[in-house]
C-alpha cells in the first residue's frame, strides 16, 4: 500500500467539496455560464480516485490492512479454521466529539462495500454533471445546481466513507438537504416548493427512526463505530437478545424514509419536481439506494432478528408491487419512472429480508441487492437521463398523451432508452435480468428451506409478479414515446436532438447496463468482491437456478410482448380495458389515493390542531401576556398625574416626607 | 384621643391657626378676613400666653412678645395678600421685626445688616421686578392659590411636630431620658437644668454680641469661609449679568 | 423654659409660613418672598443658640446666611426675568414642562379670575431712555 493511498481516499470527498464551495462563493459573479466547469473536474478527480482505489482492492487485497477488529465476527462459534480478515482501509480524520461517554471520530472507512458504492456513485455523478452542463444550460441558476450538485456527491462520498453511525447520519441528512434544495431547484414553482417540503417533512419521519435507532445501539452497546458495534454483537445476544428487532426496525424506518418504502414513498414522485439531471442521480440511482445501503451494512445486526427482516422483506414486497401497479397507468413518463424506482428499490428490500433464511444464504442475498442496486444505478441514471433528453426537445412536456413516435427525431435517445428499457425489464443477458436472477433465487431459497416457506412463497409470486408488470410498463412508455404515429406538442417549437453533451452521457451509460451485468454477475467477480465487505459473514452458498432464470426470461418476453401487442398493433384495447376496469384503472392512476389518505389522517388533522394552537396562542397566551403588561401601565396611569411638573408640589412632596419623617422619629422616641 | 386631650394645649392653636391661614388664603372670590383674624389671633394667644413662659425681665418680655407678635402676623398677611407688591411691604415688616428679635438677642450687627440688605436692597429689587412685569394690575394667578389647604395642613402638622418638641410636656424628663439615644437631637435644647457648653477660645464673655466679637470670629475663626463667600458673591453677580435677558429691542 | 425655647418657637413658626407661603402662592416673586422668610426663621434660630452658647457662631453663620440670601435674590430676580420674557407672566404653572404631554395642565382648571373685582392699578416704571409720553393708555407695555 502507497502512502498516497490516505489522500487518495480523502481526495474523493474533498475534492467535490472543494468545487461546491468554490462555485458558491464564485459562481454567480465569476464563472456564470463556466459553472459545471469546477464540478466536472472535481467529480473526474473523484472517479479516478474511487476507480484506482478498486483496482488497487481487486488487484492485492491482502497488502490492505487487516482489522482485527472484525476477526471475532467472521469467525463463526465452531469453526476454528482461520479466516482471512477482510481488508479494510482506514483513514485516521480528527476527533469530532468526545464526551466522557462518547468519543465520535471523522474517520474514513473503505471495505469493499463502501469501493463498489463510491465507484459507482463518482462514475455516474460524473456522467450526470456532464449531461446537466448541457440540461440545464441557460437557466439563470446555473451556478447555484451545480453547488448543490457536487454538495451531494461529497455527501453521499462521506455517508458511505463513514465508519460509525453517527457520522452516517449527519451525512444522511446531508444528502437529505441537497435533495430538498435541488428538488425545490425552481422554487418559484409553487409544486416545486410544495415537492420539497414533502420530501424532507417525510425524510423526517423516517430519520426520527434512524436517530432513535443509533440512540438505541449507542446505549446498548456503548459506541456506534460500526467494526466495534459488530465485535459486540455476541455479547449483547447472550444477555439482550430482544434489543435487537427494535432496533433493526427504527433502522429500518430511516431506511424506508430515504428509499422511499411503503407508506413513506409519497414524496419520491413529487420530487421529479426538480430538473431530471436531478432526478437521474439523486432520486433513482443513488441517495434513495442509501437506505439500501445501510441495511446491507448493517448486516451483522438484522441477522440477529429475523422478525425485522421478514418485516424488510415483507416492505419491500408490498412498495414493489404497489409501486409497480401505479406505474402502470400513469401518463407521466417521469412518474413512471419514478414509481419503477420506487418498486425497484421495493426489490433490494426483498432480497435483504432474504438474508434471514439461514446464515449461510445471507452473503448470498445480500450481494444480490447490493448488486442489483448496482445495474439499477446505471440503466435508471440512463433511463431519467433519456426521459430529460425527451422533455429537453419537447419544451419541458413530460405528458405521454401529447407526443409520439420520436424515434426519427431523436434517433440516439430512442436507441439509448430502448436499451435502457429492456434493461429495466430484464432482457436476458443484459444487466438488470442478472441482478433480478440472484433476487429471484435469493427468494426462492427462502422457499425451500429458513422455516417460513409460506412467507416467501408470498414474497416469491410478489416478485415474479413485479417482474412481468416490470417489463409491461417499461415497454409501455417506450412504446409511447417513441413508436406510434409521430406527433409533437405544440409548446415544442423544433423537435430536435439534443446536443452531444447530453447524449454522450446516455451512450456511456447504455454501454454500462448491456456489459457490466454480464461481466460482474455470472462470472463472480462483484459477488467475490463483496464477500470481502466486513458488514459481511464471508463466503457461503451461492446457489444456481437455471428454472428460474428460464421464467425469468420468459416473463420479460411475456410483458414486452403484452406491451407492444397493446400499444402499438391494437392502439384501441388500452382504452377499451380502461373502461371494461374503470375502478380499477382510477384506483392505479391515482397512486391508490394514499395521498388523500394520508391527507385526510395525518394532515388535516395536524392542520386542526395548529390552528386550535394559533387560536390558544392568539387568544388564551397572548391574552394573559396583554393583561400581565398592562398592570404596570395601568399602575402608571393611576400614578403618573403626581408628575405633574409644578416646581411648587414637587416642594409639598418634599415637605410632605419631612413631616412624615419627623413624626415618625416622635413616635419613635416616645416609644 | 387621649393624646388629644393632654396635649390639647398644642392642638388648639395648630388647628385654629390652620383654619385662619386657609381662610385667608386667596382662592376664587375674596372672603371675609376678620373671622380668620380673629380665629388667628386667638391662636396665637393661646400660645404665647398659655405656653410661652419668658423669665428674661420685664422689658425684654414686653419687647419680645411685641416683635414676636408682629413678625408671625405680618408673615400670615404676608403670604395670604392678593397683592404681591402689599406682600414684599409685609415682607419688609417682618424682616424689621426680626431684626427687633436680633437685638434682643445680642446681635446689633446682624440686625442692622439685616435691614440694609433686605429691606433696602433685597425687598426694593423685588419691587422693581414686580412693577416691570405686573402693570396690568390684579392677574388671575395671584388670586388663586395652589391647593391651599393641603399645604396648610400639612405645613401646621410640621409645626406641631416642630412644638411638640420644643414645647414643654408631663413627658418632658421621660423625652429627655429617651434622647440620650437618639445622637443627633441634643439634650441640652430642650430644659433648663441642662449645662452652659463652653465658650470658644476667640470669643469671651466681655466681647460676645459686640462688633468686635463677631469681626474676630468671621476673620478669625472663617476667613476661609468669608473669602468663599465673597468669591459666591461675585459669582452670583456676573451670573444674573449673564441670566438677564438682553435689551435687544430697547424694552424689556 | 428659656428665652432660647422662645426663639426657636418664634424661628420655626417663620419658617413654616414661609413654606405654606411658597407652597401655595404661585406668583413667583411671592414664592421668593416666602422663601427669603424661611432663611429668616433659620436666621433667627442661629442667632438665639449663638446667645444660648455665649459664642459668636451662630451669628456668624447668621452673616452667611445673609451673603448667601443676597446671592440668591438676585440670580433669582435673573432667572424670573427670562422666565418672564418667555411667558410674558410671572405665573409658575406655566413652568410645568417636566409633565407628560398628556396630563391635564392643573392652571387650567382654576377658576378665572372674578369679574367683579376691579383691576387694581399698580404703579409702574417708564422704559428706560425714553421720555414718558403723554397718553397713559399707550405708556403701558404690550
Amino acid at each position: 500500500m502507497s502512502e498516497l493511498t490516505p489522500a487518495l481516499l480523502w481526495m474523493i470527498p474533498v475534492a467535490p467539496l472543494l468545487a461546491s464551495v468554490f462555485i458558491a462563493f464564485f459562481g454567480k459573479a465569476l464563472l456564470r455560464g463556466r459553472s459545471h466547469v469546477p464540478c466536472v473536474a472535481a467529480l473526474a478527480v473523484s472517479t479516478l480516485c474511487a476507480g484506482s482505489l478498486m483496482l488497487m482492492f481487486l488487484a492485492a487485497p491482502s497488502n490492505l490492512k487487516p482489522d482485527p477488529s472484525t476477526r471475532s465476527f467472521h469467525q463463526e462459534p465452531g469453526d476454528h479454521t482461520p479466516l482471512a480478515p477482510p481488508p479494510v482501509l482506514t483513514t485516521p480524520g480528527y476527533t469530532w466529539s468526545d464526551t466522557a461517554n462518547l468519543q465520535v471520530r471523522l474517520d474514513l472507512q473503505m471495505d469493499a462495500m463502501t469501493a463498489i458504492m463510491l465507484c459507482m456513485v463518482t462514475f455516474v455523478s460524473l456522467l450526470v454533471s456532464i449531461y446537466a452542463s448541457g440540461y440545464m444550460h441557460g437557466d439563470p441558476g446555473y451556478p447555484r445546481f451545480f453547488a448543490a450538485f457536487a454538495l451531494f456527491v461529497f455527501s453521499m462520498c462521506m455517508l458511505v466513507l463513514a465508519d460509525n453511525y453517527l457520522t452516517m447520519f449527519v451525512f444522511w441528512e446531508g444528502v437529505g438537504l441537497c435533495s430538498y434544495l435541488l428538488i425545490g431547484f425552481w422554487f418559484q414553482k409553487p409544486s416545486a416548493a410544495a415537492a420539497a417540503r414533502k420530501a424532507f417533512v417525510v425524510n423526517r419521519i423516517g430519520d426520527f427512526g434512524f436517530i432513535l435507532g443509533i440512540f438505541l445501539i449507542w446505549k446498548t452497546f456503548g459506541t456506534v463505530k460500526f467494526s466495534e458495534v459488530f465485535e459486540l454483537i455476541p455479547y449483547v445476544a447472550a444477555s439482550n437478545p430482544e434489543v435487537f428487532t427494535t432496533i433493526c426496525l427504527l433502522l429500518f424506518l430511516g431506511a424506508m424514509g430515504k428509499s422511499a418504502q411503503f407508506p413513506l414513498h409519497v414524496w419520491l414522485p413529487d420530487a421529479m419536481e426538480g430538473p431530471t439531471p436531478v432526478s437521474a442521480l439523486i432520486h433513482a440511482a443513488t441517495m434513495v439506494t442509501a437506505g439500501v445501503y445501510m441495511v446491507a451494512r448493517s448486516t451483522p445486526l438484522f441477522a440477529m432478528s429475523p422478525t425485522a427482516q421478514m418485516v424488510v422483506s415483507g416492505i419491500g414486497a408490498i412498495t414493489a408491487l404497489l409501486a409497480a401497479l401505479i406505474a402502470l397507468t400513469q401518463y407521466d413518463l417521469k412518474r413512471v419512472l419514478a414509481y419503477s424506482t420506487v418498486s425497484q428499490l421495493g426489490y433490494m428490500f426483498m432480497a435483504l429480508g432474504a438474508a434471514s433464511v439461514s446464515p449461510k444464504l445471507a452473503t448470498f442475498a445480500v450481494t444480490a441487492a447490493m448488486f442489483h442496486l448496482f445495474t439499477h444505478a446505471f440503466f435508471k441514471a440512463l433511463l431519467f437521463l433519456g426521459a430529460g433528453s425527451v422533455m429537453h426537445s419537447m419544451g419541458d412536456v413530460i405528458d405521454m398523451r401529447r407526443f409520439s413516435g420520436l424515434r426519427h427525431v431523436m434517433p440516439h435517445t430512442r436507441i439509448t432508452f430502448l436499451i435502457g428499457s429492456l434493461t429495466l425489464a430484464g432482457c436476458p443477458l443484459l444487466s438488470g435480468f442478472w441482478s433480478k436472477d440472484d433476487i429471484l433465487v435469493a427468494l426462492f431459497e427462502g422457499t425451500k428451506r429458513g422455516g417460513h416457506e409460506t412467507f416467501f412463497t408470498v414474497i416469491l409470486g410478489v416478485a415474479v409478479v413485479t417482474a412481468f408488470l416490470t417489463a409491461f410498463y417499461s415497454f409501455r412508455a417506450y412504446n409511447m414515446t417513441f413508436l406510434g404515429e409521430e406527433r409533437f406538442p405544440e409548446e415544442a417549437h423544433h423537435p430536435h436532438e439534443s446536443p452531444p453533451t447530453m447524449t454522450l452521457p446516455l451512450f456511456v451509460l447504455a454501454g454500462f447496463s448491456l456489459v457490466i451485468g454480464l461481466f460482474l454477475g455470472p462470472t463472480g467477480v462483484y459477488a467475490r468482491q463483496l464477500a470481502q465487505s466486513t458488514s459481511l459473514p464471508g463466503h457461503g452458498d451461492h446457489p444456481h437456478n437455471i428454472l428460474l432464470m428460464a421464467l425469468s426470461g420468459a416473463i420479460f418476453f411475456a410483458g414486452y410482448g403484452l406491451a407492444r401487442w397493446m400499444y402499438v398493433k391494437a392502439p384501441a384495447v388500452p382504452a377499451q380495458l380502461e373502461r371494461g376496469l374503470r375502478p380499477l384503472h382510477r384506483l392505479s392512476l391515482g397512486k391508490f389515493f394514499l395521498d388523500e389518505l394520508f391527507n385526510y389522517v395525518l394532515v388535516i388533522p395536524v392542520k386542526v390542531l395548529a390552528l386550535l394552537c394559533t387560536l390558544f396562542d392568539k387568544y388564551v397566551l397572548d391574552g394573559l401576556l396583554d393583561f400581565v403588561g398592562s398592570i404596570p401601565s395601568t399602575i402608571g396611569r393611576i400614578v403618573r398625574p403626581i408628575q405633574n411638573g409644578l416646581v411648587s408640589h414637587y416642594a409639598w412632596v418634599m415637605l410632605l416626607g419631612v413631616v412624615l419623617f419627623l413624626i415618625q422619629m416622635l413616635r419613635a422616641l416616645a416609644g | 384621643m387621649q393624646w388629644l386631650t393632654e396635649h390639647w394645649l398644642l392642638v388648639l392653636p395648630m388647628v385654629l391657626g390652620a383654619v385662619a391661614v386657609a381662610w385667608l388664603m386667596p382662592k376664587g372670590a375674596s372672603k371675609p378676613s376678620w373671622l380668620a383674624g380673629l380665629l388667628g389671633l386667638a391662636a396665637l394667644g393661646i400660645l404665647g400666653g398659655t405656653l410661652l413662659k419668658p423669665t428674661d425681665g420685664v422689658l425684654p418680655d414686653v419687647l419680645f412678645h411685641l416683635f414676636a407678635g408682629v413678625a408671625i402676623v405680618a408673615a400670615v398677611l404676608m403670604i395670604t395678600n392678593r397683592n404681591p407688591a402689599y406682600s414684599a411691604l409685609w415682607f419688609a415688616v417682618v424682616t424689621l421685626a426680626v431684626c427687633g428679635l436680633f437685638l434682643l438677642q445680642s446681635a446689633p450687627f446682624l440686625a442692622s445688616a439685616t435691614v440694609i440688605v433686605y429691606a433696602g436692597a433685597i425687598i426694593v429689587t423685588f419691587l422693581f421686578v414686580l412693577m416691570l412685569a405686573q402693570q396690568a394690575g390684579a392677574t388671575n394667578y395671584d388670586q388663586n392659590s395652589r391647593q391651599p389647604v393641603v399645604a396648610v395642613g400639612t405645613g401646621f402638622v410640621l409645626l406641631g411636630a416642630l412644638l411638640f418638641v420644643l414645647l414643654p410636656s408631663k413627658e418632658q424628663p421621660d423625652l429627655a431620658a429617651m434622647h440620650t439615644g437618639f445622637v443627633s437631637l441634643a439634650p441640652e435644647a430642650l430644659g433648663p437644668s441642662l449645662k452652659k457648653p463652653q465658650s470658644t477660645s476667640t470669643t469671651t464673655t466681655a466681647t460676645f454680641g459686640t462688633m468686635r466679637g463677631l469681626g474676630r470670629s468671621l476673620f478669625g475663626d472663617y476667613l476661609f469661609a468669608v473669602e468663599l463667600a465673597g468669591t459666591l458673591l461675585l459669582i452670583a453677580s456676573i451670573g444674573a449679568i449673564v441670566i438677564a435677558p438682553k435689551r435687544s429691542s430697547g424694552k424689556l | 423654659m428659656t428665652v432660647l425655647t422662645n426663639y426657636l418657637i418664634v424661628g420655626s413658626i417663620l419658617f413654616v409660613l414661609g413654606a405654606i407661603g411658597f407652597l401655595t402662592r404661585r406668583n413667583l416673586i411671592t414664592m421668593m418672598l416666602s422663601a427669603e422668610m424661611m432663611l429668616h426663621g433659620v436666621s433667627l434660630n442661629l442667632v438665639a443658640f449663638s446667645k444660648y452658647h455665649g459664642n459668636m457662631q451662630g451669628q456668624a453663620f447668621t452673616a452667611f446666611i445673609l451673603t448667601v440670601a443676597a446671592c440668591e435674590a438676585g440670580l433669582a430676580l435673573a432667572l424670573i426675568l427670562t422666565l418672564y420674557k418667555r411667558t410674558k407672566s410671572l405665573d409658575v404653572n406655566l413652568w410645568s414642562q417636566l409633565a407628560d404631554a398628556d396630563i391635564d395642565s392643573p392652571h387650567e382648571k382654576e377658576p378665572a379670575v372674578p369679574t367683579t373685582q376691579p383691576a387694581q392699578e399698580f404703579p409702574h416704571l417708564t422704559p428706560a431712555g425714553k421720555s414718558p409720553p403723554f397718553q397713559k393708555e399707550t405708556a403701558h407695555r404690550v
